[in-house]
């Protein structure tokens, strides 16, 4: 048995996401920002930090000033520059703190289709070997003399008639190791989704939602 | 125990199996060969049953059909490794693979972690366990899709080419450990181009030709383990220099060295994972290193303009193409000359390679060909090449190391290979990467 925060992570993010989108708070926001921010810190993450502060920034401030110019005033331009930030701000939390690989197996014992999940997990896994396809199309080309850019229409055609094969190659070597669509798995580690890890998590939601009443 | 009856399977209009029958015996080790394309990969992966792939006839395996059974039920029946090891891998890491799969045939976790172990010390990969896969080299990958096999403990064994780039010294020690399997009862089936280490080992040599197999005598197999790899006469001009070069891998240091290539056909070999690829691929700058390396006195910088004298053939022959079919691939380079059109036509026509294929559907000992007719009849100063025998037939490596030797008098090469066979003789020096550094090779 293992204890995983996976599944209460996620949850955790997405009822905060879908919550931010409704509700007009702006120190919920910021409390979530605030958050992210010690969360990252805490993960000794400081490039989400920066990531954090860059990343947004064209977007939360354009959508203020247009906001400012042409809209209703300066409570609802810092709202939204403010849920801006807490949305990148829920992103990176569930990109640095969520393993998405145990998310998937935790899913997949409470119940969620096989096949959905290793589809998944196979095209996750492959996702360094797709970025490594690219450039090796790259280098194959200057190998022999010609530079490849961007909008040669070769790296899509190629990328796409890949993904095709690959498709094949990965079914049959999942079939041979055993995999079976209709068949039962045991799980050589159970997940336990962590008692006080969601204890925490709603412990910071409930302290969350107090400020939307303050 | 497997049998063949009638079995016919075309693909693509073209008939690969026409009526084959044919039995495997039981608890035996069965080497089978055949020229490049002769449909190995195709009759395993038939025998297997894992693709969809419709034929006639009946294949029986001890005594079953299993057509129509579960994939759970053929994978407990038949274990297989396929021949590129890359797209074998579902997760992250070799323990995971291995679980993923004892999860499939459902297991309970005492003896998914038992045979798990067990696995691991046999492939000798418990080293490999917990890296990602994806950053294994290519060696280290056959050996991690050969411990699942060994996992899933099936009483077949069909492995297509595994040691295509596996070193000289696992190499025989993995044939051993495959002998023990058979003694304690497994049916092997394995194809290989390279045929040392099997003598005294292997009870049958099959070959496949046009569509038909048939028993050769085991007296095939005699080959020399001793091999020249430096001839006396040797040049001793050099013109590629390495000056204080440092290549590494996940921030550690897998190579140090100030080293002098000497003009001619150089072999450099190495157990896997020791960074051979990665000392190519610097060379070539494709890859970044620390220090300054030169060729001909000429300071190397990655520009267009440097693989106009130099380039690599890459050890993944599918990673070496850029278009989709195989004329469009040879005549990719710019400024070629009608000569070399024409030598190009007469290498196709040599190995029966039709010139408007698409490029996806040649086998792997065929990728490897199009790949060398490509990149040899590139006009350069320098050629590296990276594993360019795995996959090939011997008639296929002898026409391409004479081509290599014919060049040799205006080209340099460095090749890296595990197959040393094809090189006796031919090659001019011998180098050998080792504890992190490079090393005259010892007469062997």
């Amino acid at each position: 048995m293992k204890k995983t925060n996976a599944l209460n992570m996620s949850l955790f993010i997405l009822i905060l996401t879908l919550e931010i989108s409704f509700t007009r708070s702006v120190s919920l926001n910021i409390f979530l920002i605030g958050l992210a921010v010690l969360f990252f810190l805490f993960q000794k993450k400081g490039g989400s930090v920066i990531l954090l502060i860059l990343l947004p920034l064209i977007p939360a401030f354009s959508t203020y000033w247009s906001v400012m110019l042409n809209g209703s005033g300066s409570e609802d331009a810092i709202l939204l520059m403010t849920r801006t930030y807490a949305f990148a701000a829920l992103g990176l939390s569930f990109a640095v703190g969520v393993d998405l690989e145990e998310l998937l197996l935790v899913l997949e014992q409470k119940g969620v289709a096989p096949n959905f999940i290793y589809g998944l997990l196979v095209v996750v896994h492959s996702l360094p070997a797709i970025k490594n396809e690219v450039r090796a199309i790259q280098e194959a080309s200057l190998l022999k003399g010609k530079k490849l850019y961007f909008w040669s229409p070769m790296f899509y055609i190629k990328t796409i008639f890949l993904a095709f094969t690959w498709r094949d190659h990965y079914t049959e070597a999942m079939y041979s190791h055993g995999y079976d669509e209709t068949g039962v798995r045991t799980h050589q580690q159970r997940y336990i989704s962590s008692l006080s890890g969601a204890l925490w998590l709603s412990g910071l939601f409930f302290i969350g939602n107090i400020l939307l009443f303050l | 125990m497997i049998e063949l009856k009638g079995v016919t399977f075309q693909q693509q209009k073209h008939i690969i199996f026409n009526r084959l029958s044919f039995v495997f015996p039981k608890q035996q080790f069965i080497l089978v060969t055949g020229d490049s394309g002769s449909g190995k990969s195709t009759l395993f992966r038939l025998i297997a049953g894992f693709a969809q792939l419709s034929y006639t006839g009946e294949i029986l395996l001890d005594g079953k059909n299993l057509a129509t059974a579960s994939m759970k039920e053929k994978a407990q029946t038949v274990g297989m490794v396929f021949q590129n090891p890359s797209q074998q891998f579902t997760m992250r890491t070799l323990r995971k693979e291995i679980i993923f799969a004892l999860e499939n045939l459902g297991l309970t976790v005492s003896e998914i972690n038992r045979r798990m172990n067990h696995a691991l010390a046999l492939g000798e990969t418990s080293h490999l366990a917990d890296r990602v896969i994806n950053q294994l080299s290519g060696g280290e990958k056959q050996r991690a899709a050969l411990t699942v096999i060994l996992a899933i403990d099936a009483p077949i064994l069909i492995l297509d080419e595994p040691f295509a780039s596996i070193d000289f010294e696992s190499r025989l020690r993995l044939i051993q450990k495959l002998k023990q399997l058979r003694n304690q009862g497994k049916t092997i089936i394995l194809s290989d181009h390279d045929w040392l280490g099997y003598q005294e080992v292997v009870d049958q040599v099959v070959e496949l030709t046009e569509g038909k197999l048939h028993t050769c005598s085991l007296d095939k197999l005699d080959a020399t383990t001793c091999f020249y790899l430096d001839s006396s006469e040797n040049n001793r001009s050099p013109f590629f220099d390495l000056q204080k070069v440092q290549i590494q891998r996940n921030k550690q240091l897998l190579l140090e060295t100030s080293w002098q290539l000497n003009k001619g056909i150089t072999t450099l070999t190495g157990a896997n994972g020791a960074g051979k690829t990665s000392l190519l691929k610097a060379m070539s700058q494709l890859e970044k290193y620390r220090g300054t390396m030169f060729l001909n006195g000429k300071k190397l910088r990655k520009k267009r303009r440097l693989y106009q004298t130099m380039s690599l053939v890459v050890q993944d022959a599918a990673k070496q193409f850029v278009t989709l079919t195989v004329q469009e691939e040879l005549s990719f380079s710019k400024n070629q000359h009608p000569e070399i059109r024409a030598k190009q036509q007469e290498a196709l026509a040599y190995f029966k390679i039709d010139g408007a294929q698409s490029l996806f559907h040649l086998s792997e000992g065929q990728k490897k060909i199009v790949q060398l007719i490509s990149m040899l009849s590139l006009d350069l100063e320098f050629l590296l090449l990276d594993e360019p025998f795995a996959g090939l037939d011997q008639k296929a490596c002898r026409y391409f190391v004479e081509w290599i030797k014919e060049q040799a008098n205006q080209q340099d090469f460095l090749i890296v290979t595990h197959r040393l066979a094809p090189l006796a003789g031919i090659s001019h020096h011998h180098i050998v990467l080792e504890k992190q550094g490079l090393q005259v090779g010892e007469r062997s």
